[in-house]
């Protein structure tokens, strides 16, 4: 009973965002599959904006108060469904190989495997990590005790964002009492809908094989195996900053208007997930620039396209600023802080470059020869394949995340964690898609296949 | 606590942790050499060392799959059998057991402080706090104003320290109890 409880509250927001947001992905060209995916992530989205409008209207936080808007969203999005017009994609089928066919079988063997897997071990395993109980359960529980976020500014990590929390306590009310056994299942059912979201986007980028590639990829990295089956935040920060990207570039390559709003709604989200939403905000401002020169959009394209990211991903953050503010949560000082010390600039950078090489290259957290094989499809981009736009674009966005990284840990106090194992490979998780597809991209490019138009 | 429930994440293919060193590493890469060398007979540069790579990182998909299966699947193996409280026992034993019998016997809000032999402010100290705020909660044990309980938790001599004015109501052991006020209940 509890685990229904469970399923149906998931279930119910996933529904929601799909009647509300269905034929708007559809007119961007999404797969019904890839659509579900995003329902659960959009969905979550909208209990996460439900909660914080509710508090700060002085409504209690309630599963009555939120089924209400979730009724109420869903039947604005069935009386607007005719609003978009599909994209009018041809299904070509693609020809497939004898030896494709033992590829793809094999693919989804290990996808299906793995998921198993996930999605067992998710449901095994109560909440036990320290992060997960501090930074989001605790807070979660007193929501779900007391209806209202402001518990959450006496807990620790008060400017932590929402997202999350909101998911977990959403997931409680759908049980009727606080019991985090399935917990996890938040996490795992997320790593399958971005399974389902990444092949088609995948797939968009390339081809139906290099698309089950990508999705190889995706599953070869321990980490995020992992991380599918915690409570922690670093699966859903990986989904909404990946689709933010990946969203720009499909704009760049498609020109859909709409692919911007798609792209700006998950920087919103991605916001909500974690703190380092704020420094990714300027890759992804300089990905929509990038994309649209790479592109040849007029300066009147971009600076409109730049204009209409920023108002609606502000938007999807404005309540939780009004929150921070209301509370007077600040934000971390040792974030901020640029402390130097004594090594100075040119050791910290050494020192930093050397442990970014052992989590990438030495570490478990990867199949050994991802990285090298990421080295590997760069050299061949820069050398090759230097026109391919949206090569370029991945490259590109890639190493910005590279130099967000680099400078902060260089620059401000957070050097202090340079050290700590794995925290470096959970920050390249959030990326981690994009490299992948990137590799991917190469390879269909070294195949030069002729069997499906990309963009 | 954790050790009965723990997993390794970190087997990669046929080289698990102990062996990412960076001899692995070049081990890997004497390999990934050879396996360049031959494709490169059938390919250009550029496929043939794409495709080496690629090969390898199938080739390591295959034993990685089993460490999962035995990692997760024993982990997965040795959890079914537990119920949910049991499971939480094993994991963060007294952290769990203990605000668990403080909620059967108070299972409304109060305000409570804790007073302990654990130093709450150092590294494990903090594990032990969020553990027992989480477990404790809707007892909320973070609010410094209005505090209506008193926790005793793993502090020697407890019974002894409760001060007048207050009486222990559950009594787990003597270091172990809550007190409130008189009168309260």
């Amino acid at each position: 009973m509890m685990l229904m409880g469970f399923c149906s509250a998931l279930f119910l927001s996933t529904y929601a965002a799909y009647i509300v947001f269905r034929s708007f992905l559809h007119s961007l060209g999404f797969s019904f599959t890839s659509i579900i995916g995003l329902s659960y992530f959009l969905g979550l989205g909208i209990i996460t904006q439900s909660f914080m409008w509710l508090w700060i209207w002085g409504a209690p936080v309630s599963y009555q108060n939120i089924l209400i808007i979730l009724i109420c969203l869903s039947v604005i999005g069935f009386l607007c469904r005719h609003r978009f017009t599909p994209l009018d994609v041809a299904k070509e089928r693609e020809p497939v190989l004898r030896y494709e066919r033992f590829f793809i079988w094999g693919v989804i063997l290990y996808v299906s495997y793995n998921l198993i897997l996930v999605v067992l071990s998710a449901a095994s395993i109560p909440v036990f990590s320290w992060d997960s109980i501090t930074s989001e359960a605790y807070k979660a529980k007193t929501v779900f005790y007391t209806g209202s976020l402001l518990q959450i500014s006496h807990a620790f990590y008060p400017n932590f964002p929402f997202y999350t929390l909101s998911a977990m306590a959403w997931t409680m009310f759908g049980q009727g009492l606080w019991d985090d056994q399935y917990i996890h299942l938040i996490f795992a059912f997320s790593f399958l809908a971005f399974t389902f979201i990444f092949y088609d986007i995948a797939r968009q980028f390339t081809s139906k094989v290099a698309g089950l590639f990508s999705l190889f990829l995706l599953y070869s990295s321990n980490l995020l195996i992992i991380h599918a089956t915690l409570s922690y935040r670093d699966v859903l920060m990986m989904a909404h900053t990946s689709l933010c990207v990946f969203g720009i570039l499909l704009w760049g390559g498609k020109g859909k208007d709409g692919l911007i709003s798609f792209s700006a709604v998950f920087a919103g989200l991605s916001l909500l997930t974690k703190l380092e939403g704020l420094p990714y905000y300027p890759v992804y401002l300089i990905m929509l620039i990038m994309s649209g020169v790479f592109y040849s959009k007029t300066a009147k394209d971009i600076f409109k396209s730049l204009g209409q990211f920023i108002f609606i991903s502000g938007i999807v953050y404005l309540p939780f600023q009004i929150y921070k503010v209301v509370v007077s949560a600040g934000d971390n000082g040792w974030v901020n802080n640029p402390v130097l010390g004594n090594e100075g600039v040119i050791l910290r950078f050494c020192f930093v470059i050397q442990r970014f090489f052992n989590e990438l290259f030495l570490s478990g957290n990867w199949n050994i020869f991802f990285w090298p094989l990421a080295v590997i499809s760069v050299m061949i981009l820069l050398i090759v394949h230097r026109k391919d736009p949206l090569g370029k674009l991945f490259f590109m966005s890639i190493i910005l995340f590279f130099g967000v990284y680099l400078t902060t840990y260089v620059f401000t106090g957070v050097y202090r964690g340079v050290k700590t194992p794995y925290t470096i490979s959970r920050y390249f998780l959030h990326f981690f898609p994009l490299v992948i597809l990137m590799i991917s991209r190469v390879g269909y490019l070294i195949y030069g296949s002729q069997k499906r138009n990309t963009i | 606590m954790l050790d009965a429930f723990s997993f390794n994440c970190g087997y990669n293919g046929c080289f698990p942790p102990a062996f990412q060193t960076k001899e692995a590493f070049l081990l890997c890469f004497l390999i990934f050499g050879i396996a360049w060398f031959i494709l490169r007979r059938f390919w250009d540069a550029s496929a043939a060392i794409y495709l080496s790579a690629i090969a390898l990182l199938l080739l390591t998909s295959v034993p990685q799959m089993y460490y999962r299966a035995t990692d997760l699947g024993s982990l997965i193996g040795r959890l079914l059998p537990l119920s949910a409280s049991e499971k939480r026992f094993h994991i963060f034993a007294s952290d769990y057991l203990f605000p668990d019998k403080v909620h059967r016997f108070f299972p409304g809000i109060y305000k409570a402080r804790v007073i302990t032999d654990i130093n709450l402010c150092d590294g494990d100290g903090w594990g032990t706090r969020d553990r027992l705020a989480y477990y404790l909660y809707p007892i909320d044990i973070y609010s410094t104003l209005n505090q209506d309980m008193l926790i005793y938790y793993k502090k020697d001599n407890a019974v002894n320290l409760v001060p007048t004015g207050y009486k222990v109501i559950l009594k787990i052991d003597d270091r172990n109890l809550v007190a409130l006020p008189k009168g309260a209940l």
